[in-house]
């Protein structure tokens, strides 16, 4: 039997402000 | 009477602005008594170019003011807005005395009586919760009637400052008109000129909480009473924001929103059976009023993130700030929340007047185990003391000026440094603007708890788990291996302030973490330099600031095709099994041994999302082998003799043809060259 393509999720993770935008928090917005 | 409703200059690059909800509640009510309200949003007007910030700023909002010759101003008054809303009055005052001027909002209303002592200039505050009682103290300006007996006004009566009883809080919300954003420039102004990618709206859900938190001002807004709209109303304002005003995005205003399941479910449910469930929303909660069920269908009726007010790690810390949350299902809804695809902004609070360094390593190390879950967003900020709160009554005598936090931040308007005239003023009414304070806390010196707060959610963010298992094995608190890292940053010359910044950890933390680990030899968890090669490639990948458009493969010709691995692709080999660790990780085992296991791991990057596959050996060979050069035809020659086994060498070519169909699909291979793109016709 031939080897086949395996491919498994391990994780997702939207990036947050570290590395990109400040989150969209209440408590950084004035209202 | 003409009425101008001001919003008070404020600028904070990394935040966004939002229309004033509260102003143009206030605004449609006012209209609807038939008086003349008008809306100057400065913070607005700050992105837009078209207020400068520098020493005038102050003078230039009052003649904006002026020139619409109002008879009434309403300044809507934040922590930190308050200073300059005091300087603006008094311009607008000195130029023309005969107009009057109005304070309201949380922190006005909770330092009424001192801000008008303090303040000759201000006439009245309006204290709690506005529309009524504006529209009255509008009506009896106008009709030149005495202020005497109008509920919830603390006024000026010649040289006498005036307290009048509270009003009644408003028994039904839905009896007040919908928020006409007419009042205010529209979404996408906001939207573009703090250059955020979708038109954000506000919608009032409710009002109110029933907890006492000792650091909190709703309850002394809100008087612990709960009110929430009627869900056919909800779903009337959101349609009216979306189909008239172009809202793409609802930020829930409600600390409680969860707090009725019935409520949600109706809501939800509404959003769902509408379409309404399209536009994405964010909402406020609390962990022990939501579980997988409700969490599922808040994400099918279109939640997006949300907000979780944790606080704190230790018990003595929760008790100190009356919050009654039960600590052992705090992980796993965290989890449950992630599960769903739902980001949650994970708020805490170090620093409180008794906390010792226990408490403020468990908060810490709270932290960390919720980073790593993958998927959250922590907050760390400084306790903060605001007007009218337990904390500001029972600790008013020990406030002091030492660092900044998110409540005294977005009034640096001369340079990079706050105006001398606010100041001054701060420095003269501690009571008025506490919370441009600080009190001092027995674990850290001020200084080192902010620099703890800036940088501790960057590790929680990028190394949680690399920073969770180093912590263990080298027996150190979450706090002494933070200073540690940031000490290591000095010596070795990598860094010259005091402060962590996202580029300091991404580019210094792993070898860090490599030379701590060296000096440790043997580990007792062996994986562990696996783990920071782990959430090192995982920041890797997010450094492709772009991803490869989409791409069509022609697959007709597909054994001359040269794949390509991706741009924002990693890939990673490790002698550990790596997805299991983290599982265990993610549900709190951390002293397990492992044997060695050798995985292979892509890591890409698509749209501010990081995805993290396991893939076998065949994938890996494929993946390897895809560098724009050698042909699926010679690829799958290649890897004939290690996988072809009792297999045809046209049978084995189908499989490899059918493996790079997957990869691409997975967008993790792409045609080296723009002749594999579809004819356009």
């Amino acid at each position: 039997m031939s080897e086949v393509l395996k491919v498994k999720e391990v994780e997702k993770k939207v990036v947050m402000a570290a590395v990109c935008h400040a989150p969209s928090d209440v408590r950084h917005v004035p209202t | 009477m003409r009425i101008a409703l001001v919003f008070p200059p404020f600028y904070l690059e990394p935040m966004y602005n939002m229309p004033p909800l509260g102003l143009i509640l206030l605004a449609t009510n006012l209209a609807a008594d038939g008086h003349d309200p008008f809306i100057l949003d400065f913070p607005l007007d700050i992105r837009r170019g078209r207020l400068h910030l520098g020493k005038r700023i102050y003078a230039e909002c009052a003649s904006r003011i002026l020139e619409k010759d109002p008879g009434m101003v309403g300044f809507s008054v934040q922590c930190t807005t308050f200073p300059g809303a005091v300087r603006i009055a008094q311009l607008v005052k000195a130029q023309n005395p005969g107009i009057k001027i109005v304070f309201g909002g949380h922190s006005a209303s909770a330092v009424d009586i001192e801000t008008l002592e303090a303040f000759p200039w201000i006439d009245a505050v309006v204290r709690g919760e506005g529309e009524i009682t504006m529209s009255e103290l509008a009506l009896r300006y106008a009709r030149a009637e005495e202020l005497h007996g109008a509920r919830g006004l603390s006024f000026r009566d010649g040289g006498r400052v005036v307290r009048n009883g509270d009003r009644e809080l408003i028994a039904d919300l839905d009896e007040l008109p919908l928020a006409d954003y007419s009042f205010v420039p529209p979404f996408s102004a906001y939207r573009d000129s703090c250059g955020i990618p979708r038109s954000i709206a506000i919608l009032e859900v409710g009002r109110g909480c029933p907890h006492h938190c000792i650091y909190c001002s709703q309850s002394v807004m809100w008087r612990r009473r709960q009110r929430t709209y009627s869900v056919p109303r909800l779903i009337r304002e959101m349609r009216n924001l979306r189909d008239r005003f172009g809202a793409q995005c609802f930020l829930l205003a409600y600390d409680q929103f969860t707090a009725r399941r019935s409520f949600v479910e109706q809501f939800c449910g509404s959003l769902i059976e509408t379409g309404l469930n399209r536009v994405p929303w964010y909402c406020i909660s609390r962990l022990d009023t939501v579980d997988a069920e409700l969490l599922g269908l808040m994400r099918e009726a279109g939640c997006e993130s949300m907000c979780y007010g944790i606080d704190s790690g230790s018990k003595r810390t929760l008790a100190f700030i009356r919050k009654n949350i039960d600590g052992d299902i705090l992980l796993r809804r965290v989890r449950e929340t992630t599960d769903q695809g739902i980001v949650p902004t994970l708020s805490f609070v170090i620093g409180f007047p008794e906390e010792e360094r226990e408490d403020i390593d468990a908060t810490l190390e709270l932290a960390l185990r919720t980073g790593v879950q993958g998927g959250i967003n922590p907050l760390l900020q400084l306790a903060t003391v605001l007007p009218g709160t337990d904390l500001f009554h029972r600790y008013a005598d020990r406030l002091v000026r030492s660092v900044d936090t998110y409540f005294s931040l977005g009034i640096e308007f001369d340079g990079a440094r706050r105006l001398r005239s606010d100041d001054d003023l701060i420095d003269a009414h501690p009571a008025i603007f506490c919370s441009f304070y600080n009190l001092p806390c027995p674990a850290f010196p001020l200084e080192a708890l902010n620099v703890l707060a800036v940088g501790f959610p960057l590790i929680v963010n990028l190394y949680p788990r690399s920073f969770l298992l180093l912590m263990l094995e080298a027996g150190e608190s979450p706090s002494g291996l933070f200073f540690r890292f940031m000490d290591w940053l000095a010596q070795t010359g990598r860094k010259t302030d005091s402060t962590l910044a996202p580029r300091d950890c991404y580019n210094y933390f792993a070898a860090f973490a490599v030379e701590t680990v060296a000096a440790m030899d043997p580990l007792e968890r062996p994986y562990l330099r696996e783990m920071i090669r782990y959430e090192t490639m995982a920041l890797e990948a997010g450094k492709f600031d772009s991803a490869d458009t989409a791409f069509f493969m022609d697959l007709s010709r597909i054994g001359d095709l040269k794949p390509l691995l991706a741009r924002n692709i990693v890939l990673g080999e490790f002698t550990f099994n790596l997805p299991d660790i983290i599982l265990d990780i993610k549900h709190g085992v951390l002293g397990k041994t492992y044997s060695p296991s050798r995985t292979f791991m892509v890591f890409s990057y698509r749209a501010n999302e990081l995805d993290v596959k396991e893939i076998n050996d065949f994938g890996m060979d494929l993946l390897r082998r895809c560098d724009g050069v050698t042909t699926v035809a010679d690829i799958s020659r290649d890897l004939f003799a290690v996988y072809g086994k009792e297999s045809t060498h046209e049978a084995f070519f189908d499989l490899c043809v059918d493996a790079i169909r997957e990869l691409a699909e997975l967008n993790l291979v792409r045609p080296a060259s723009p002749h594999h793109l579809p004819e356009r016709g």
